[in-house]
Parts: C-alpha cells; sequence; structure tokens
C-alpha cells in the first residue's frame, strides 16, 4: 500500500476528491459501455430479426450463437448484456452528477465493472473450451466490460 | 472550479442520455430487422439440382408449379432454426408449393449428422418420415451431443417408438443398406448441385442466397409464383 496522504478517514469523498480524474474515469465508463450497448443491442437484434448464417463444409457453423449456451431459458444472453450496460451508463451518470461521491458508491461502481469482467470470462471460456468458436461481438464486449473493469479498478484506488 | 449540477439539470442530462439510448437501440432493430428485405433479383446464385422424383420426400402438391427444395443437415443449428420458417411457409402456401428435403449430412462438422438422416428414412418406411424429420430437429440438443453411436442410436428409437412405430424394425431399417443408399443418393445429388452449406434451397431447382427472415424468403417464393402464373 502506498502511504496515505489523508489527515483523516472520511465517510464521504467531499469536494476536494471529486476531482477531474473521477470524472475523467466515469466519462470513459459511460463511453466504454456505451460501445457495449450498441454492441449488445445488436446480437440482441439479430437474434430477433435474422436466422443464423449456415453450416458450411469448410467453416462449422455459426456456433456460438446458435448453441445453447447463448440463451438463458427463452431469454438470450444479449438482453442481459444491454440490460447490463444500461445500468452501467446510468449509475456511473448518476455518480457524475453527485455533489460528493461516498466511498461505498464508489465500490458499487467497481463492483458493477467486476460482476461484468467476471461474466465475460465464464462467456469466453465457454466459447473457447465448450463450443469452440469466438464470436467477434461477444469478444468486442468482453472487451468493453475489460476496459470498463480496469476503468472501475482505477476509481476504486482512487484515495 | 467544478460547477456541480442541480436537480433539473441532472434530469435533463438523465433524459437526454435516455433519449439517445433509445434512439440508438431502435435504429439498431429497424437495421437489422429491415436487412433481410433485398431484392429478389439477386436472390439466386446460379446453381442447380436435380428434378424432384417419386423417390423424394415432398410436403404440399408434388405437381404444384413451384418448388423448393431444402439440402438440410439435422445436427446443423442452422437448419433448426430455418424449421419454424419452413413450418409456416408450408402452411402458408399449402398445396401451391412442393417442399422437398434432401439429407446433406455434414461428416466432419456433425458426427452425429448421417445416422440422424438414417433413422429418418428408416421412419420414412414406415411412413413417418415427417414426424421423425420434425422430432430430430426439436430434440437436436439432446442427441447431438452424444459421443457414442450406440447413445444416439438409443434415443432415436425413443423417438420412434413415442411415434408409435414398431421400434425392432426400425432398429434394423437404420442399419440397412436401402436406407443407407438414399442418403448417399441425396449427398451425392447436392455435391452434384455444389451444395457446400445448410441449410441450402434451391427453387424450382435454382438455388438461392439464404433468406435472412421469412419475410424475405416469402418474397422469393411469391416472385417464382408470379413468374410461374404469368409464363401460363
Amino acid at each position: 500500500m502506498t502511504p496515505s496522504n489523508q489527515s483523516s478517514t472520511q465517510p464521504s469523498l467531499q469536494a476536494p476528491a471529486r476531482n477531474s480524474l473521477v470524472m475523467r474515469l466515469l466519462t470513459a465508463i459511460v463511453g466504454v459501455s456505451f460501445i457495449g450497448f450498441v454492441d449488445s443491442a445488436y446480437l440482441l437484434a439479430d437474434h430477433y430479426f435474422k436466422l443464423p448464417l449456415p453450416c458450411s463444409v469448410t467453416n462449422g457453423c455459426e456456433a456460438v450463437l446458435t448453441s445453447p449456451y447463448a440463451m438463458v431459458g427463452p431469454i438470450p444472453l444479449a438482453f442481459f448484456g444491454v440490460v447490463y450496460y444500461i445500468v452501467v451508463i446510468f449509475f456511473a451518470l448518476y455518480l457524475y452528477t453527485e455533489a460528493s461521491i461516498s466511498r461505498t458508491q464508489i465500490l458499487m461502481m467497481f463492483a458493477l465493472t467486476l460482476v461484468g469482467f467476471l461474466m465475460s470470462i465464464v462467456f469466453m471460456s465457454i466459447q473457447t473450451f465448450l463450443i469452440g468458436a469466438i464470436c467477434m461481438y461477444c469478444a468486442l464486449s468482453a472487451l468493453c466490460t475489460l476496459v470498463s473493469f480496469g476503468l472501475g479498478t482505477t476509481l476504486a484506488r482512487i484515495k | 472550479m467544478m460547477c456541480l449540477m442541480n436537480t433539473s439539470r441532472r434530469k435533463e442530462l438523465f433524459i437526454g442520455v435516455g433519449f439517445v439510448v433509445l434512439v440508438v437501440a431502435l435504429m439498431i432493430f429497424a437495421g437489422v430487422a429491415s436487412s433481410g428485405k433485398s431484392s429478389t433479383k439477386t436472390a439466386f446464385t446460379g446453381g442447380q439440382t436435380t428434378p424432384i422424383t417419386a423417390s423424394d420426400h415432398i410436403k404440399g402438391n408434388p405437381s404444384a408449379t413451384v418448388s423448393v427444395v431444402e439440402y438440410g443437415d439435422f445436427q446443423c443449428p442452422a437448419c433448426a432454426q430455418y424449421e419454424p420458417v419452413i413450418q409456416q411457409l408450408i402452411s402458408e402456401y399449402g398445396d401451391r408449393i412442393a417442399f422437398v428435403f434432401r439429407h446433406f449430412p455434414l461428416y466432419q462438422a456433425h458426427p452425429n449428422a448421417e445416422i440422424a438422416s438414417h433413422a429418418a428414412e428408416a421412419a420414412a418406411l414406415q411412413g413417418k418420415f415427417w414426424e421423425m424429420h420434425d422430432l430430430l430437429y426439436a430434440k437436436q440438443s439432446e442427441w447431438s451431443t452424444a459421443s457414442m453411436r450406440s447413445i444416439v442410436r438409443d434415443h432415436f428409437s425413443v423417438y420412434a417408438s413415442s411415434l408409435g412405430m414398431d421400434v425392432a424394425k426400425f432398429e434394423s431399417d437404420i442399419r440397412s443398406e436401402a436406407v443407407v443408399q438414399k442418403v448417399n443418393a441425396d449427398a451425392a445429388s447436392g455435391n452434384a448441385a455444389r451444395v457446400n452449406h445448410t441449410p441450402t434451397f434451391f427453387i424450382n431447382l435454382v438455388e438461392i442466397k439464404n433468406p435472412t427472415n421469412y419475410d424475405a424468403f416469402k418474397s422469393v417464393i411469391d416472385a417464382a409464383l408470379a413468374s410461374s402464373t404469368s409464363a401460363q
């Protein structure tokens, strides 16, 4: 741990800590999550409006999006992606507009990005080890959660 | 100096961002939904298949002016996802079209596809081809993942029994030379027509690009029906 220059532990980060770095991190989380949102929304629309690409002699199938892992019961995973990114976007915006951000709120933001990142690890593992194929749109979403987890970690480390 | 937002500014920001998110989502959905409605002029790829014969499995009217031939693989997830579309086409067009299913098991990608085709042909010998065809697609996830042929066969025997078939006859037919020959003949006709993916569809024996949704499929068939009536 780096030695802290704080004189006392505060229950909330008051105006001095609501600095431009925090603001920039939150803006970046909104930006990255928006990309994730567009990506997931595309996958969701694809699921409902488009028939899958055919299975091919040479390339196998569009295995990932047609696999049973792409659904939780009747709900496609992309739906959870869309909801997740909307929650992240609005929570980051909420913090952005808060007069003072409490440590708990920062940790909640961090926890959100952590959950997204962990879910992405699970999904990428399923694709790699169980399906044996990677879907590019799913990989982009995983990248978004990775970046947003990095931003969330940086945010949580700010004293 | 950081300017803190008051409540009304915050409300505006939230409504603004919510609006943007909603508009973007709608644009994506509208874009994807309309992407399949391409013109029918570009639908044909030029490949051709062999004429329909008495040995084909036909739904609808065998002497209809418009035929739809599908080369399918029972283990192919894309084929299973096309199933509801095909069912809808058959129920909508009735005896105005002849729908034909031909086997094209992708041996390398789908180790259980060939034996599934044999099961459908064994069912055909008891007059239950389409019932087995539908059941194989409906239960695809159940038998596709089985790693041993004996387990796959056990699944198929259960299906045969549920369809009220003579299971002993089914189990001997599934290994019979006649059944193997029929599947091989279908696959050979597919190879001759340069089929390299499943499902592959032919309208009036001419290959089409796979329609991306029901409406796109319907427009290709409508065009074929229109040209067949104008030719008369």
